[in-house]
């Protein structure tokens, strides 16, 4: 009756993995191509006083060298705030300062040994926590504290009034919860093979996971009308969001522009560890009022989230996180407070539910803690306050379709927990005075 | 510079340019233009290079290339026989176990068929520590499975079905398992 | 760049006229899990200073990779694989806390390439071949042109990185005598397979009427050096090796340590584990000699 429901349904391009034929970006070979080595800032935080790279330029088997002022538009990114090679300031260790073809990777590394630059290092701030004190190390001319709206400093959500759900309250509850930076490390790291085709179109095979988010961002570093540039996507070795950033695709096309040749670009292992974009570190803190009864009368959240030196996705991961964190509880009296920090690290990437999971693990937490307070299970805790169908949630929005309360009972039954038997005589079917007590 | 290095690959005879301190893995990829070993750490951590040296699961990343000298190594392109499978008989379509008509080792079948390669890059390096591990151990546990393939990583989380698919392929259930072939050399 | 220059010589006359090389770094190479993943590490950076060329002597053609076993001693050759020796009927029996170690390291892929030489030389603290060969009392025979020398395993280490063995001075083999004793290792990684040691041990025990008559013990990953903890030895002579004498013993050991941290784990936390794993391996250790 079904064609794929119960069978075994073969990927389309299954036998190409197991046959070892699925030509992957950093498979892709062009007769003559050159290799990109960049130079990279060794310091987390440096004034450039000056760069020469005229002796690499004469280094034998280079065809290009190219800094910032080879850029036609050196801003890129979602929020294209992000330097494709470093301006005067560099703000992260690893950033790119400038980038060489050439005929062999010992070429291209022979030449980058030539560039003669002057450094004056500069104080960096590395703790999100220092960068928002007054007075600390400035990563970017405009500040550390990111504006939301142009003068906000926090992205605020709030609903109901805190201080009456907090007098309602039995027990307050506080918690300061941390995750640190965490790397994608797709087992291909970034890689671009680019060229220019005979009627004249930049060409870019690339690892991005948004082709198009890459073609219009790009199209603007190059200054090229999108009909100029043509992105080959395809198979790529791991992504995990972090090929939702652009890290090696734009240098590659602008040394292919340069050089008439084709190009590639790949990182080793150690620069994707060290100098890609990360899952970057957050700070929570939670305050919770509760009654006796489980029922969570206000909620006060504060979040910080270290974005590294530039926007990059930072900026959409704390919105996820501001509208989430309160997490499937109704709680009808709730302040967020999200602020987004710079600090002199490699940007904050996406990366598998960026934002969201970093603030489910913190409310989680949270909640068994709650739990433990008033002397109920970490189970009953999440029953008494779960969402039905029907509720507005934390940012107004009606929820058409809920399933807390059967998730949970599902979750209890696999895992050989015993639920009072009202629990399981509960739905997430909206609430009516005759259904789920308590609220 | 670069010195001849001959060696059997795949059943033939090889010969290319290597550098001196070049690893087997660049001699495969950028000498032969053979892809199918991936380099995904190139320090031995990884396993996305493996091949089967002189009838071994070796990380290539980690082998000197001069050094295979004389010696036999197989990837994963040596695993599909040179014999033309024929066409599908009729009825219940079959277990795809082809490549434009040449067969695919039984691992190769049973990772396909169990879905376990998602984004394919550790599948070669997984197949060819699968192949050698069932040439010297045809019913192993499933324990031994999992320390066999404990060297190759994979990111997107594809363990458990590449091990139920390594069992699957020891208890015959595609086709059975070839004879040691010229890969124990 | 830095210059390279590969030679797979086949007799030992040879490789020490190869290993006389003015102006250049000479490497032995042998399975080159180690070796392999430094060079390539060092090609794929900016060659900021000179560096002299660096000459590469692989030993694979030198037949050193056997292993013999006289009934009383077993010289393994420095170049046997560590898959090799899991094989091999000799160590499984009669070296058994160097089984344990070998089954423990890395994964199949890198054992079958990865030599009992090169995970001595390499001389890491880490290393999880060094605690059992140290307690079961094992000499190095080092041979250059000058001639050869035995030195034992527990006078061949000077610091991490660092062994006695002198410029172009080849590590051929190395010797245990196994004795009466029953051995055992133990170790803690971050994970349960291809990881390095947080903390490791091993521990060899002898028996009499039920009571330790003698007893070795190493720890490594706990200090520059893969240490004996001499004290919780003299602690335990004469004493049942019970969970109670052990755990003695093991507080004891913390004394002969001197922990750092590192990427892999913490100086406080390896201090805590130590003496477990000290623990583990004694209680193995004599359950082995009770058979």
């Amino acid at each position: 009756m079904y064609n794929s429901v119960g069978k075994r349904v073969p990927r389309y391009d299954g036998i190409g993995h197991v046959t070892g034929r699925t030509q992957y970006v950093s498979d892709v070979k062009m007769p003559g191509m050159l290799v990109c080595k960049t130079l990279r800032c060794p310091y987390h935080k440096a004034r450039i006083r000056s760069i020469d790279v005229s002796e690499a330029r004469t280094s034998p088997g280079v065809y290009a060298v190219i800094t910032k002022d080879d850029v036609p538009h050196n801003l890129f990114a979602m929020v294209p705030d992000h330097h494709v090679l470093a301006e005067e300031i560099t703000r992260y260790r690893g950033q790119n300062i400038a980038a060489v073809a050439a005929a062999s990777r010992d070429a291209a590394l022979d030449a980058l040994a030539r560039i003669r630059i002057e450094y004056e290092e500069l104080e960096p701030v590395i703790d999100p926590e220092e960068a928002i004190k007054d007075g600390a190390p400035q990563v970017r001319p405009e500040g550390n504290n990111h504006l939301f709206d142009g003068n906000s400093l926090t992205r605020r959500i709030r609903r109901g009034n805190v201080e009456e759900g907090f007098r309602e309250a039995d027990f307050i509850v506080e918690g300061r919860y941390t995750t640190p930076s965490q790397e994608h490390a797709p087992l291909e790291t970034c890689c671009t093979v680019a060229y220019v085709d005979a009627p004249g179109r930049l060409v870019i095979h690339s690892k991005a996971q948004g082709l198009y988010f890459a073609q219009g961002d790009l199209a603007n570093v190059f200054q090229l009308p999108l009909n100029r540039l043509k992105f080959i996507g395809g198979t790529i070795g791991g992504g995990f969001g972090g090929m939702n950033s652009i890290h090696t695709d734009h240098i590659a096309g602008l040394l292919a522009l340069a050089t008439g040749r084709p190009v590639r670009f790949a990182l080793t292992r150690e620069e994707e560890m060290l100098f890609s974009t990360i899952r970057t570190p957050w700070i929570f803190r939670i305050r919770d009022g509760i009654r006796r009864d489980g029922v969570i009368t206000a909620r006060q959240v504060s979040v910080l989230h270290d974005c590294g030196a530039y926007t990059e996705l930072g900026l959409y991961a704390v919105e996820k996180n501001a509208n989430l964190i309160a997490g499937a509880n109704l709680i009808r009296n709730l302040e967020v407070d999200s602020r987004m920090v710079y600090t002199n690290k490699m940007p904050s990437g996406s990366m598998r539910g960026f934002g969201v999971n970093v603030g489910q693990y913190a409310e989680q937490v949270q909640l068994d803690r709650l739990a433990h307070t008033v002397g109920i299970s970490p189970m009953e805790i999440r029953f008494i306050n779960a969402f039905h169908t029907g509720d507005k949630n934390h940012t107004g929005n009606e929820l058409a379709s809920v399933s807390t309360i059967e998730t949970l009972q599902k979750v209890a039954a696999m895992s050989g927990q015993t639920l009072p038997e009202k629990y399981l005589a509960w739905s997430s079917a909206p609430l009516s005075p005759n259904t789920n007590s308590g609220k | 510079m670069s010195q001849i290095l001959r060696f059997h690959l795949n059943g033939n005879p090889a010969e290319v340019m290597a550098g001196e301190a070049e690893t087997l893995l660049d001699t495969l990829r950028e000498g032969l233009g053979l892809t199918s070993p991936k380099c995904g750490c190139n320090r031995g951590d990884c396993g996305a290079c493996t091949v089967i040296l002189n009838g071994n699961a070796v990380k290539s990343c980690t082998v000197l290339a001069l050094t295979v000298e004389g010696k036999s190594v197989w990837t994963v392109d040596g695993l599909v026989d040179g014999e033309r499978a024929g066409e599908p008989e009729g009825g219940e379509s079959p277990a795809p176990r082809s490549l434009s008509g040449h067969k695919l080792h039984p691992v190769q079948t049973a990772f396909h068929e169990y879905g376990a390669p998602q984004c394919g890059y550790c599948t070669p390096g997984m197949v060819m520590a699968a192949v050698a591990f069932l040439d010297r151990n045809p019913s192993p546990t499933e324990e031994e499975v999992k320390d066999a393939l404990s060297g190759n990583l994979c990111r997107c989380g594809g363990y458990k079905k590449y091990v139920q698919a390594v069992m699957a392929a020891a208890r015959g259930e595609f086709d059975p398992l070839p004879e040691r072939s010229g890969r124990n050399v | 760049m830095r210059e390279y220059e590969y030679h797979a010589p086949l007799s030992l006359e040879r490789l020490f006229e190869l290993a006389e090389a003015e102006g250049m770094e000479v490497r032995f190479l042998a399975g080159g899990t180690d070796l392999m993943p430094r060079i390539s590490a060092e090609r794929n950076q900016i060659p900021r200073d000179r560096k002299p060329p660096m000459r590469i002597i692989y030993l694979g053609g030198l037949g050193l990779d056997e292993v013999t076993d006289d009934g009383e001693s077993v010289t393994i050759g420095a170049t046997a694989s560590l898959s090799a020796l899991l094989d091999n009927g000799a160590v499984r029996t009669k070296l058994p806390a160097l089984h344990e170690a070998l089954r423990e390291m890395a994964g199949v892929s890198v054992r079958n390439t990865a030599t009992i030489g090169g995970n001595i030389m390499n001389a890491s603290p880490a290393a999880d071949s060094v605690p059992p060969l140290l307690v079961l009392g094992a000499e190095c025979l080092l041979r250059s042109a000058a001639g050869e020398r035995r030195v034992a395993l527990s006078e061949f280490f000077t610091g991490p990185g660092k062994t006695v063995a002198r410029p172009g001075e080849l590590l051929v083999s190395v010797t245990v005598k196994p004795g009466r004793g029953g051995s055992a290792f133990r170790k803690l990684g971050r994970r349960k397979a291809e990881t390095l040691s947080v903390v490791n041990a091993a521990a060899c025990v002898e028996l009499r009427d039920g009571l330790c008559e003698s007893v070795r013990i190493a720890v490594g990953s706990a200090a520059p050096v893969v240490v004996r903890c001499t004290g919780a030895e003299q602690a335990l002579v004469g004493k049942k090796i019970d969970e109670n004498s052990v755990r003695e013993a093991g507080a004891l050991v913390v004394k002969a340590l001197s922990p750092i941290d590192d990427i892999r784990s913490s100086a406080w936390y390896r201090a805590r584990v130590a003496p477990t794993m000290v623990a583990r391996a004694l209680l193995a250790a004599a359950e082995r000699k009770r058979g």
